[in-house]
């Protein structure tokens, strides 16, 4: 989901859904990026005061555990021919691990 | 429907020959002392390779960034002999282009091949291969599924059902159906159209990793194309993964943990690959 902010409402680990562009238009800072307090600065200096940016609204708990749940859920069945081998499922854990690293 | 090997190899005998430009180029990058000028010339001429040739060039995996606007540029600053495994890649890409596929998503098998060239050349590392090697041997690994996707339509499509219904790797259906899988086709493709002797031995090999103690090549990739499924890149045409194979890791001397330290390289590698794979 994709929410509009102003820029005076902007938080440390908001991220941006789309790149952000001075009036000029030039680039300010790419689609993507989470915002620390420094590029808040950079943002405010340099849009007008009434300008908003669209951020991606952060998932809920329950999202991240169904994100989780389907990672998990998605690599077993890919490795379901391998179940009584320790190598594989060693490997298994790895991949799932990694997957799921950010979530 | 078992194919009559005979009949096989005659069919694919009837597969067009690569374009003359790449057989061309890999006879002029052979010679001991290479024509520049010549090389160029006949690259240029053939407008779909030079593209293919430039974007490869420029792409992540050989740290160029752009850098490279001709084709004669690219001899100089990449050398003949990568300049060599580029130009494989380019035919091979421009042979089956994403939108030429009927029962597999050729550009989501290209993804996979992307990423298994990758993953092999960013773990060759670890063994003391080549990397550029490991990178043309992963990206072509799969082309024996390109041909007969292609070009054994009719007969592809029994293999797939089959593949789906009996809950088997896309090669174990190829054999069980056709009697040969997309690794021997492979083979018997790439030796038509020249590639070197490794890089056949390498597709050939990938899935046989067991029958072959001394072929690092296939062994680097069998475990690249298992790396690239594990994390979902591209689609191979089947829904399982191959068994990694435990004397390969100890032929390479290759473990888990150093493959779990390639992981993201291998993802960001891909992403940012780009239009190189249409």
């Amino acid at each position: 989901m994709i929410i509009e902010s102003s820029i005076n409402n902007l938080a440390p680990g908001c991220k941006l859904a789309e790149d952000v562009k001075d009036a000029d238009g030039r680039m300010l800072i790419a689609a993507g990026k989470i915002l620390d307090e420094k590029l808040i600065v950079i943002l405010k200096k340099r849009l007008l005061a009434d300008a908003t940016v669209k951020l991606m609204q952060p998932l809920t708990d329950e999202e991240r555990e169904a994100g989780r749940a389907r990672i998990i859920t998605d690599t077993e069945y890919k490795f379901r021919k391998h179940i009584d081998n320790s190598l594989m499922q060693e490997f298994r854990k790895i991949i799932v691990d990694y997957r799921t690293r950010d979530i | 429907m078992m194919l009559d090997a005979e009949e096989l190899k005659r069919n694919i005998n009837d597969i067009p020959p690569l374009p003359v430009a790449v057989v061309e180029a890999m006879r002029i990058l052979e010679s001991e002392e290479v024509n520049f000028y010549e090389l160029q010339a006949i690259i240029t001429k053939d407008a779909g390779l030079s593209s293919r040739v430039l974007s490869i060039a420029n792409s992540p995996f050989y740290g160029m960034d752009g850098k490279v606007s001709s084709i004669k540029e690219s001899c100089v600053i990449l050398g003949t002999h990568t300049l060599r495994n580029i130009i494989i890649a380019a035919g091979m890409m421009g042979k089956f282009p994403s939108d030429m596929g009927h029962l597999l998503d050729l550009k989501e098998l290209w993804r996979h091949s992307y990423a298994t060239g990758v993953a092999a050349s960013l773990l060759s590392e670890y063994c003391g291969i080549e990397q550029e090697k490991a990178f043309t041997a992963g990206l072509l690994h799969d082309i024996g599924k390109m041909v007969l996707d292609v070009y054994f339509q009719g007969e592809y499509m029994a293999v797939i059902q089959y593949c789906e219904q009996a809950d088997f790797l896309l090669a174990d259906a190829e054999t069980h159906i056709l009697g040969v899988d997309h690794a021997e086709i492979g083979e018997m493709i790439a030796r038509r159209w020249n590639l070197p002797e490794e890089i056949v031995n390498a597709i050939s090999g990938h899935h046989n990793v067991s029958e072959k103690s001394n072929d690092e090549l296939a062994d680097i990739v069998h475990v690249a194309d298992i790396v690239s499924r594990a994390l979902d890149i591209g689609y191979a045409g089947d829904t399982l993964i191959p068994e990694l194979n435990k004397d390969v890791m100890k032929r390479l001397g290759l473990s888990l943990e150093q493959i779990k330290n390639e992981l993201s390289k291998i993802e960001k590698a891909v992403e940012s690959a780009g239009d190189i794979l249409g």
